[in-house]
C-alpha cells in the first residue's frame, strides 16, 4: 500500500507540490495571526510604556503593598495580612518571566526605641531594624564594610549615607534595642558595620531611593527571616512593603491577563483589611489594552476567514483534480476488492504524510508573514520597522499548524469520499446523471438564498452606522455576522454570476449554432453543455477575484479615510504658531503691543515645504436678534491657504478653491459654516454684522460650507443644567488683509504644506533658533495611527490576502485548466484526426477562455466592487475614531484593479501559451494512444 | 484498382530512454477500392502505425503513400488537414465521440468540417439509419452503450461520403455479438456507398469477414492474402 502511494506521490508532483503548497500556506495565514498579536502585543505595550516612564518619570507596572503587622499578645496579632500580602507577591513571582523586580521590605518599628550609649549618656532614638530583599546585590559600600563583617558580640547592620548623618552616628557604634529582646532578656545589641549607597543610579530596584532609608538599620535577609519573621505567631510589631515591577518588555496576553488576576484580587482585600494598603499604576490601563487587544485580534480573524475559506477551496480543487486523474487506478483498486475504506485511508496517509511535510515550512513561512504584517505601512507598502519578537514554536502556534492540518486533510479526503463510489462500471451511470442534473446549488436556488442572506445581513446593518460607531468607540469589536454576511454576499454572487454567465454562451449558440465555423461549434457545445465541470473553476475564479477587490478596496477606504481625517482635522501637514517679538519702543500708549512680524518666506524656502499660508484665528462677537454669541473667526490669504490647506476632495457641494475664490472676489467678503445657513437662515449676499475687537464690522456673504480645514462640524457644549448637547459648529471665514485693517498686525498660525517627511522644517527650526509657542504635525499624528496594531494589522492582512489570492488564482486555474486539456487529449485527437486543424483547436480553446476565464474574472470585478460599495461603508465602522470629522468615502485605487487584471490576463495568455504548446507538440497519433491510455 | 498503397514505408520511434524502435521496416502494401482490407497482428506489430500513416495522421521516416495515385506522406499544414476532413474517416478502438455532442452532431460534425451544409441534416440522418440508430439521435455518447457508440461512429466516419475509412480496432472494447454487428455494418456500408475500408484487428474470428489482408509481425509484412 505504502508503495503505492509513494509511486503515486512520485508521478503526480506537481500536484503534490500544489497540495503542499495549499497546506504550507493555509497553516502560515493561521499560524501568522497568532504570531502577529502576540509579538504586535508586546511591541506596543512597550512602546506606551516607555512614554509613560518618559512622561510620568515613575515605573509604568508597578504594584506597591504596604501592610502593618500589629501584635497585641500571642492571639490578636495581624499575622494573617501580612501572610496574605507576601502570599500575593509570591504568586507574582511564579510566572518568572513576567517580574522584573521584587523588592520585599520589612521593618520592626512600632515606637521602639533604640539605646544608645555614648559617652555614659543614654540617648534614644526612633530608629526601626529591617531587612530589604536582596539588598545586597544593589548596593555599594561607601564605608566600612558589608554584611560580612563581624559584629564582635552584636548582630552586623548596614546603613545608607543620610542615616549616619540624620542621627548622627558613626561605624562601628554599638546600639541595644530595648524592645528586642535577646533570650536573656536584654535588649539585642547590633553593630553599624558598614555604609552604603545604590550602586546603579538607574537600578529599578530603587522605588525609593538609598537616602529615603534614613531610620533603617538593615540586617542581612537570612539573620532577619531567621529571627524575626513568623506569620503565624509573631512576637513584634512590623510594617511590610511589597514592591512588585513587571517587565512590559515582553508581556503575553495570558500573563497580562495573570497579573490583572492577582492584582484585583490584592486590591479586593485591601479594601476589606485596613492593615492592607495597595498602589497600583497598571489596572485600568492593562485592561483598556486587552479591550484593544480583543478587537484587533477578533478584526483580523474575521479578516483572514475568507483567505483560509479560498485556501481550502483551493485544496479541495487540486484534490478533486487529482482525483479525476486516478479515477482509473482507484477503479483497479476496487476493481481488486480493496474496500472504500481503505481507498479513502489511502488517502488520508497521503494527506497526512503533506500535512506533515507542510507543518515546518508553514510555520516558518506564518513567522514571514507575520515581519510582514508587522511592517505593514498601508496596503502593498512596507516600511522597516523595528521586527516583531516572534515566539515560532509557541503551544498556541503548534496548535494553530495542527488545525491547518486537519483543516487541509479534510478538504484533501471529502472529495474521495465522494469520488470513490466510482468504478468503472459505475463511472458511467455516474456521469450521466452529472450532466443531466444541475449541480445541487442550482437546482435548488441555494446561490439565490445565500445571495438574499447576505443582502439581508448588509441590509440589517445599513443605517445603524452611528449606533455600531458608538459601540466600537467603546472598545467592541464590530459584529462577526456583518462580515459574515459580506462573505456570503460574495459567495452569493459569485455563485449567481456563475448561473448568469452560463446563459450567455447558451444564447450566442442558439443564434448562431447554424452557421459557426467547426471549431468554435465544437467549443460551444463544450462550454454550454458542460457547465457543471466549469462551475468549479468559475466561482474560483470570480471568488478570488472579487475577494482580492475587495481586500484592496476596503484597505484604501480605511487608510484613505483616515489619512483624510488627520489632515482636515489638522488643517494642513504642519501649522507652526512662532513666538512673535513686540516692539517696546513702538509700545502705544494704550498698551496695545506692537508686533514685529517674522519674515514668513523663510520657511517657503525649506527643503520639503511645498507652499505656506498665514492663518489667524480668533473670536469675535455677532448678534442674531436679541442673541448674541461668539463665533470664531478666521482669516486666511485665500490663494496660499488653498495650496496649503488639506481640503480632501469630494466632500464639498463645490470645488474649495471655487469657494475661496468667492471670497477673494470681495474684500469684506465671509465665508460662514452651514449652521449659519440652516440653523440661523442667513442667506448667500445677505450682510454679517460682527465686530472684532470692539469694532464693527460689515461682512458680505459669498457662500456657505460644511466643512473646513481644521474645523469641526459640529461641536459639543454644556447647557445650564451641565448637559451636554451638540450643535453647529458656527464659524466664519474672512480674508486676512481685511481683518488687519482693523486689528492691526498680530501674531498668525504659519500653515505648511510638506511633501513627504517633516524633518527638514524641525531641522531649520532647531538651526535658526526659531522661538515656538506650539507645533502641530499630522503626519506624526499618521505615522502614530500606522502604529496601532489594529490598522497596522489591517494592512498586513489585507495585503496578504491580497498576494495570497493573486498566487491561488494563478496557480489553481493554471492547475485546472491543465489538467481538463490532459483529460481531453483523446477528444482534441480525434478532432484532429478529423480534420480540424491546429489553430482550429486553439481557436476552440481560446473561445472556452472567453466564456469561462474573461466573463468570470468580468464578474469577479464587478462582484468585488458592489460588495465593497454595500460592505465598506459598513466594515470601516470598526476602524471609527472618536475625532473622526469627515465622512465616509470609499477611496478606490484603479491601479489595485489594473493590478489583479494585468495578473489575470498573464493568467490567462500563459494558460493558451502552455496548453497551445502542449497540444502542438503532441502529435494527433500520440494524441489518440495518450487518450486511449488515460 | 487500388485506391491506397504504399512503397517502402519506415517509422522509427525515440523512445523515453533515448533507445530507437523500428516500428515499420520497409512495408509495401496495396489497397482495392471498395474492399475490406484487414491488418492482422499481435499487439506491437506495427498495425496503428501503419494506419495512422496510411491515414495521414504520422508521417513516415521514409517511403511514400498514395492516395488516388496522388503522393500524401509530405502534405503540410492545411493541405493534410483538408485531404483528411474529405477524404478520410476514422472509427477508433476506445469510443471517440464529442461528450458534449449528442448522436447527430456528432455524425453531422463530420460533415460541418467537410464543409458540406446543403443536405447535412438529411444525410445525418440517412448515415443513422443505416447504422440503426434513428431513434437514438438526440441521445449524449454517455447515455448510449458500447456497441451504440461505435456504430455513432460508423456513422460519423461514412457521413461525407470518404475514399477510405481507416478502422483501428473497432471492435477491440466490445463483446463479440456487438463487434460482429460493427463489422457488419462495415461491410454494407462497403456495398452502399463504395467505400474502402482498412481496419486493424487482432480477433481471429472477424479477419474471416474480410476481403484481402496482411500479417504484420515486428513491423514487417510477413503473411498476405
Amino acid at each position: 500500500m505504502l508503495r503505492f502511494l509513494a509511486q503515486k506521490i512520485k508521478n503526480r508532483k506537481w500536484l503534490m507540490l500544489c497540495l503542499v503548497m495549499g497546506n504550507v500556506l493555509l497553516i502560515s495565514v493561521l499560524c501568522c495571526i497568532t504570531m502577529y498579536s502576540d509579538g504586535i502585543k508586546s511591541r506596543i505595550l512597550g512602546r506606551r510604556m516607555e512614554v509613560k516612564l518618559s512622561e510620568a518619570g515613575e515605573y509604568p507596572l508597578k504594584l506597591s503593598m504596604n501592610a502593618v503587622l500589629t501584635v497585641v499578645d500571642e492571639k490578636r496579632h495581624t499575622g494573617d495580612v501580612f501572610e496574605t500580602a507576601d502570599g500575593y507577591a509570591g504568586e507574582f513571582l511564579k510566572d518568572g518571566s513576567t517580574v522584573k523586580e521584587s523588592v520585599r521590605y520589612f521593618t520592626i518599628s512600632s515606637n521602639a526605641r533604640t539605646l544608645i550609649k555614648r559617652n555614659g549618656k543614654e540617648l534614644i532614638l526612633p530608629l526601626n531594624l529591617g531587612y530589604m530583599s536582596g539588598l545586597s546585590d544593589h548596593i555599594l559600600i561607601t564605608s566600612g564594610k558589608g554584611f560580612e563583617a563581624d559584629g564582635e558580640g552584636a548582630l552586623p547592620v548596614i546603613v545608607s549615607e543620610k542615616f549616619l548623618a540624620v542621627n548622627k552616628l558613626v561605624l562601628g557604634e554599638v546600639l541595644s534595642l530595648d524592645k528586642i529582646k535577646e533570650e536573656d532578656g536584654s535588649g539585642l545589641r547590633v553593630r553599624i558595620v558598614g555604609s552604603f549607597t545604590c550602586s546603579d543610579r538607574t537600578d529599578i530596584y530603587w522605588v525609593n531611593s538609598p537616602a529615603y532609608y534614613d531610620s533603617t538599620m538593615f540586617l542581612a535577609d537570612d539573620i532577619f527571616i531567621d529571627r524575626f519573621v513568623d506569620f503565624k505567631a509573631p512576637h513584634y510589631a512590623m510594617r511590610g512593603t511589597w514592591h512588585i515591577l513587571f517587565d512590559y518588555s515582553d508581556l503575553s496576553q495570558k500573563s497580562i491577563k495573570n497579573i490583572l488576576k492577582i492584582t484585583k484580587n490584592v486590591v479586593a482585600t485591601a479594601e476589606q483589611e485596613s492593615a492592607l494598603t495597595v498602589k497600583e499604576n497598571y489596572i485600568s490601563e492593562l485592561e483598556a489594552f486587552i479591550t484593544e487587544d480583543n478587537k484587533t485580534a477578533e478584526t483580523l480573524m474575521i479578516l483572514q476567514a475568507p483567505i483560509l475559506i479560498l485556501l481550502l477551496a483551493f485544496i479541495v480543487m487540486v484534490s478533486r483534480q487529482t482525483l479525476l486523474l486516478e479515477q482509473g487506478e482507484i477503479a483497479v483498486l476496487k476493481s481488486r476488492g480493496i474496500s472504500k475504506i481503505r481507498i479513502i485511508s489511502l488517502y488520508f496517509v497521503q494527506s497526512l504524510m503533506i500535512g506533515l511535510m507542510s507543518v515546518i515550512p508553514g510555520i516558518l513561512l506564518g513567522a514571514l508573514l507575520c515581519e510582514v504584517l508587522g511592517s505593514a505601512n498601508a496596503f502593498l507598502e512596507f516600511v522597516g520597522r523595528t521586527p516583531l519578537r516572534i515566539k515560532i514554536f509557541d503551544p498556541e502556534v503548534i496548535l494553530d499548524a495542527v488545525l491547518g492540518v486537519l483543516g487541509a486533510m479534510t478538504a484533501t479526503v471529502l472529495p474521495v469520499v465522494f469520488l470513490s463510489d466510482n468504478t468503472m462500471v459505475s463511472q458511467r451511470s455516474k456521469k450521466k446523471k452529472r450532466r443531466l442534473n444541475m449541480p445541487v446549488w442550482q437546482k435548488f436556488g441555494l446561490d439565490l438564498v445565500i445571495l438574499a442572506v447576505g443582502f439581508y445581513g448588509q441590509h440589517s446593518f445599513a443605517g445603524h452606522e452611528e449606533e455600531l460607531a458608538e459601540r466600537v468607540l467603546k472598545g467592541e469589536s464590530l459584529d462577526p455576522l456583518l462580515y459574515f454576511s459580506s462573505a456570503l454576499f460574495i459567495l452569493g454572487a459569485g455563485l449567481v454570476a456563475t448561473r448568469l454567465i452560463h446563459f450567455i454562451p447558451k444564447i450566442v449558440f442558439l443564434l448562431t449554432g447554424k452557421v459557426l465555423p467547426p471549431a468554435l461549434y465544437a467549443s460551444y457545445t463544450g462550454v454550454t453543455r458542460s457547465a457543471s465541470e466549469q462551475n468549479y473553476i468559475m466561482v474560483f475564479l470570480i471568488l478570488t477575484i472579487s475577494l482580492g477587490i475587495f481586500n484592496a478596496e476596503t484597505a484604501r477606504t480605511i487608510n484613505g479615510n483616515d489619512e483624510n481625517n488627520v489632515r482636515f482635522s489638522a488643517g494642513a501637514d504642519m501649522i507652526l504658531t512662532e513666538k512673535w517679538e513686540t516692539d517696546r519702543a513702538m509700545q502705544s500708549e494704550e498698551n496695545e503691543k506692537e508686533y514685529i512680524e517674522p519674515d514668513l518666506r523663510r520657511f517657503e524656502n525649506i527643503e520639503n515645504v511645498e507652499s505656506v499660508a498665514r492663518v489667524y484665528n480668533t473670536t469675535v462677537k455677532a448678534a442674531y436678534g436679541n442673541y448674541t454669541f461668539t463665533p470664531s473667526l478666521t482669516a486666511i490669504d485665500t490663494e496660499e491657504f488653498g495650496k496649503t490647506a488639506n481640503m480632501p476632495e469630494g466632500y464639498l457641494d463645490e470645488h474649495f478653491y471655487h469657494k475661496l475664490n468667492k471670497l477673494s472676489a470681495k474684500a469684506n467678503g465671509v465665508i460662514l459654516s452651514n449652521g449659519f445657513r440652516d440653523s440661523l437662515g442667513y442667506k448667500e449676499g445677505d450682510s454679517f454684522i460682527y465686530s472684532v475687537d470692539g469694532v464693527q464690522v460689515k461682512g458680505i456673504i459669498c457662500g456657505f460650507t460644511e466643512y473646513f480645514p481644521g474645523r469641526p462640524v459640529y461641536v459639543t457644549s454644556k447647557d445650564w443644567y451641565g448637559k451636554e448637547y451638540v450643535s453647529y459648529n458656527l464659524y466664519i471665514i474672512a480674508n486676512l488683509a481685511y481683518i488687519r485693517t482693523i486689528t492691526g498686525v498680530r501674531p498668525y498660525d504659519v500653515w505648511i504644506s510638506v511633501k513627504d517627511s517633516t524633518e527638514p522644517v524641525y531641522a531649520y527650526i532647531e538651526e535658526n533658533g526659531i522661538k515656538t509657542v506650539s507645533i502641530k504635525d499630522a503626519t506624526q499624528t499618521l505615522a502614530e495611527h500606522k502604529n496601532e496594531a489594529l490598522l497596522q494589522g489591517t494592512n498586513g492582512m489585507l495585503t496578504i490576502g491580497f498576494l495570497i489570492v493573486l498566487i491561488i488564482c494563478v496557480i489553481g486555474f493554471l492547475i485546472y485548466w491543465i489538467l481538463s486539456i490532459k483529460h481531453r487529449t483523446l477528444q482534441f485527437g480525434v478532432l484532429r484526426a478529423m480534420g480540424l486543424s491546429m489553430g482550429g483547436i486553439l481557436g476552440m480553446l481560446i473561445n472556452e477562455q472567453f466564456f469561462v476565464t474573461v466573463l468570470s474574472i468580468a464578474a469577479g470585478v464587478f462582484v468585488g466592487k458592489y460588495t465593497s460599495k454595500l460592505f465598506i461603508p459598513l466594515i470601516q465602522v470598526a476602524y471609527t475614531r472618536a475625532d473622526a470629522i469627515l465622512p465616509l468615502h470609499i477611496i478606490t485605487d484603479v491601479n489595485d484593479t489594473v493590478r489583479i487584471l494585468i495578473v489575470a490576463g498573464f493568467m490567462v495568455l500563459m494558460c493558451i501559451a502552455v496548453l497551445g504548446f502542449f497540444i502542438s507538440r503532441t502529435g494527433i497519433s500520440q494524441a489518440l494512444k495518450l487518450g486511449e491510455d488515460g | 484498382m487500388s485506391i491506397i498503397r504504399c512503397e517502402n514505408l519506415c517509422r522509427v520511434f525515440t523512445l523515453a530512454d533515448g533507445s530507437r524502435l523500428q516500428a515499420l521496416k520497409n512495408v509495401n502494401i496495396d489497397i482495392e477500392e471498395g474492399k475490406l482490407t484487414i491488418l492482422k497482428g499481435r499487439s506491437g506489430s506495427g498495425k496503428t502505425t501503419l494506419l495512422n500513416l496510411l491515414g495521414g495522421l504520422d508521417r513516415p521516416d521514409s517511403g511514400k503513400v498514395f492516395l488516388d495515385e496522388r503522393e500524401i506522406q509530405d502534405l503540410k499544414g492545411m493541405e493534410r488537414v483538408r485531404m483528411r476532413r474529405e477524404n478520410i474517416g476514422f472509427v477508433f478502438q476506445s469510443v471517440a465521440l464529442i461528450p458534449t455532442m449528442n448522436a447527430r452532431e456528432n455524425v453531422e460534425y463530420s460533415l460541418r468540417l467537410a464543409g458540406i451544409g446543403k443536405g447535412r441534416k438529411e444525410r445525418t440522418l440517412e448515415c443513422l439509419a443505416a447504422v440503426g440508430l434513428s431513434e437514438r439521435e438526440t441521445h449524449f455518447p454517455e447515455e448510449m452503450s458500447g456497441g451504440e457508440q461505435q456504430r455513432v461512429a460508423v456513422a460519423r466516419a461514412m457521413a461525407h461520403k470518404p475514399k477510405v475509412i481507416f478502422a483501428d480496432e473497432p471492435t477491440g472494447a466490445l463483446d463479440t455479438a456487438t463487434g460482429l454487428q460493427v463489422i457488419k455494418l462495415l461491410k454494407d456500408m462497403i456495398a452502399k456507398e463504395h467505400i474502402t475500408v482498412v481496419m486493424t484487428t487482432h480477433d481471429p474470428g472477424i479477419m474471416q469477414f474480410g476481403d484481402a489482408g496482411y500479417e504484420l509481425e515486428d513491423g514487417e509484412i510477413i503473411g498476405k492474402w
